[in-house]
């Protein structure tokens, strides 16, 4: 399915579109893509709603206010002590208390270790299969081509709740429950579905022009790969890991079943396990979760630009 | 099929005997390059896959082995109460993200496609940001908290208001849970559908939009009839990922209620966990995923052919 929807035009300039008789499809004028930074290209939209620009500017602030509000009183919650909360509820109270964030620490690094292990292990595992088997997919000819690949693009339409059970009983025949194995494992197999597919559009873009060189050369479609492929696909391995970081930290069902050993929880277990230990101790609880959401805020900022296209890709993906 | 795997493809060496070779060889090379892809896929999604439609129809526990039992599970299904509560539950629920989906997402990112200042540009990039580097269960655990009755924001935030009467315990009232689970994700912008509609806002032609102008459409007519279907798509990839999310998606109930307080919040992706890892119930927990996922195909399909993407305007 298409994202962008063409519009007709007139062929000729100047006239609108209605003068024409309905039904009668005009041939697709060259489309440029816009820049999406600047909205001076649609003279036309900045008319707006019928709302002045600072109404919709007013309107996106009341928006992000009321997003960032309950982060805010997150942060201000993890720096208070329990008597300061109790005596303070709504506003900052000095002196900041940051202590909480050494107790949260203690009680979350060896969770977030374990996090960074299975999604490191995973994001490379993705990285590999997804090249090989895009790069297979994208420019080596060989029988069964379109059906292996359909069969793997289906695997996106299954939901992991549909097997989740099978996974269970699949993953504790191959000993590998309350593993980290156990985790990484089936992250990759899912994960690498949109990974082929992104890493294959790209492959797929490149000219053959490249790969008749070496080929000529005598070099084999490994080299080929090794040595020309992959160094220009770095926007494209960029946001195929984005997008594995993203799932695989996020997931708490998962690990929540595998894993029984507390020394191997994920930081998502962990987080969940913050208020079981720390009941009604608000400020070290909320300093927990201030620090959950680090890892990815660290990752964001260092990735911003593959970020945001990593995400736009994403969801345009279909 | 047989015949065209010997046939090499034009463009291939088409000679025999030994030069048949190197094509062989590309032959191994790419089934090579696909090994590792598809023997992960194997294991750990195509079987399960199989294993979940084939053991919807058996008797399976975790203590058991496997015995065939036909459509046992399914009747059971339709027979259970608290499935028939959790089916209703997920349709609310579905309810209120269509709608959600349908009307703040859209209607900001239109009002925001018109904007020009960076400023603005920035918020709403970080916004959007903010709320893909969230954990959902720090969003679960920090709402979790908002609707604690006595230390909870939700009731000082009324009790400092002065709409003390209102306050009450969001999470433990049956009348009140579900619906303090869908307004914990106040002020309602998804952001992956605002994300796909701002995208879709800034693909439509500017000739477009000039000549319903030149027509002398209202702003509201030109919205509704203009740049509502040329959104189609876009609503529709919108829905589909609202739909299969609903159904499938069950986190947020689980560690926020675990479905009670009695049966209130119970959903069936819910149910179909507890069933299957707390009871044992592998047999049933498959036939429910079975058919939670044969539902989700169904709506999928409909919204498909529902909001097909327009592409003249007459």
């Amino acid at each position: 399915m298409s994202i962008g929807v063409e519009a007709t035009r007139s062929e000729r300039v100047g006239v609108p579109v209605t003068t024409n008789p309905p039904g009668v499809r005009q041939r697709r004028p060259q489309r440029q893509i816009p820049d999406a930074r600047s909205a001076r290209h649609y003279p036309s939209l900045d008319r707006g709603f019928g709302v002045r620009s600072y109404v919709s500017a007013g309107v996106l602030v009341i928006v992000a206010a009321l997003i960032l509000y309950p982060f805010v009183f997150m942060i201000f919650t993890s720096l208070k002590s329990d008597p300061q909360f109790y005596k303070n509820y709504f506003g900052v109270s000095l002196p900041l208390h940051l202590a909480n964030y050494g107790q949260a620490f203690g009680y979350l690094w060896r969770d977030a270790v374990n996090s960074t292990i299975v999604v490191g292990a995973t994001t490379v595992l993705v990285l590999i299969t997804s090249c090989l088997a895009g790069y297979a997919f994208a420019r080596l000819r060989f029988p069964g081509k379109e059906p292996l690949f359909y069969a793997m693009i289906s695997l996106l339409l299954v939901p992991f709740l549909l097997i989740m059970i099978p996974l269970y009983v699949i993953v504790d025949h191959l000993g590998l429950l309350d593993t980290f194995w156990g985790l990484i494992l089936p992250y990759t197999a899912l994960g690498q579905v949109l990974g082929i597919f992104i890493m294959r559009t790209f492959f797929a873009s490149l000219p053959e022009e490249m790969f008749e060189a070496c080929r000529l050369d005598g070099g084999s479609e490994v080299r080929g790969l090794w040595e020309i492929a992959i160094p220009l696909a770095k926007p494209a391995l960029g946001t195929v890991a984005i997008l594995t970081v993203i799932s695989a930290w996020n997931d708490y069902i998962w690990p929540l079943v595998v894993l029984t050993d507390p020394g191997r929880f994920t930081l998502a277990l962990g987080i969940v396990g913050l208020s079981g230990r720390y009941t009604v101790q608000f400020g070290i609880m909320m300093a927990g979760y201030a620090l959950g959401c680090v890892p990815l805020a660290v990752v964001a900022l260092f990735a911003n630009k593959t970020f945001m296209r990593g995400l736009s890709r994403g969801a345009l993906k279909i | 099929m047989a015949r065209v795997w010997l046939v090499p493809r034009s463009g291939e060496v088409t000679r025999s005997g030994p030069h048949l070779l190197p094509i062989a060889r590309r032959w191994a090379t790419a089934y090579a390059f696909l090994v590792p892809a598809f023997g992960l896929a194997i294991v750990f999604a195509y079987m399960p896959v199989f294993s979940a439609f084939q053991h919807a129809f058996y008797n399976w526990s975790n203590y058991t082995p496997a015995t065939f039992a036909g459509i046992q599970n399914f009747n059971a299904m339709l027979q259970d109460p608290q499935l028939a509560l959790a089916a209703r539950h997920v349709g609310e629920y579905a309810v209120f993200w269509v709608a959600m989906d349908l009307t703040v997402p859209l209607l900001l990112a239109r009002l925001v496609v018109g904007l020009r200042s960076q400023r603005a540009q920035a918020i709403v990039r970080f916004i959007f940001v903010l709320q893909f580097v969230v954990p959902i269960v720090v969003t679960a655990q920090l709402w979790g908290f908002f609707y604690n009755p006595s230390d909870g924001l939700v009731n000082h935030l009324l009790g400092a208001t002065g709409l003390t009467a209102l306050e009450r315990p969001w999470l433990g009232d049956p009348r009140t849970a579900l619906f303090s689970l869908m307004f914990m994700w106040v002020p309602f912008v998804d952001a992956l559908a605002f994300l796909i509609y701002t995208a879709g806002l800034q693909g439509i032609q500017p000739e477009v939009m000039d000549a319903a102008a030149i027509d002398g459409a209202s702003r509201l007519r030109t919205f509704l009839e203009v740049e509502l279907p040329l959104l189609f798509g876009q609503i529709r990839l919108v829905l589909v990922i609202a739909v299969t999310t609903v159904l499938s998606n069950f986190t947020t109930f689980l560690i926020m209620t675990n479905g009670g307080p009695g049966n209130a919040t119970e959903v069936p992706g819910l149910v179909m966990f507890q069933d299957a890892f707390f009871e044992g119930r592998y047999g049933y927990g498959s036939a429910i995923a079975v058919s939670l996922f044969v539902v989700g195909l169904a709506l999928t399909l409909l919204l498909m052919r529902l909001f097909r993407p327009r592409t003249q305007i007459s």
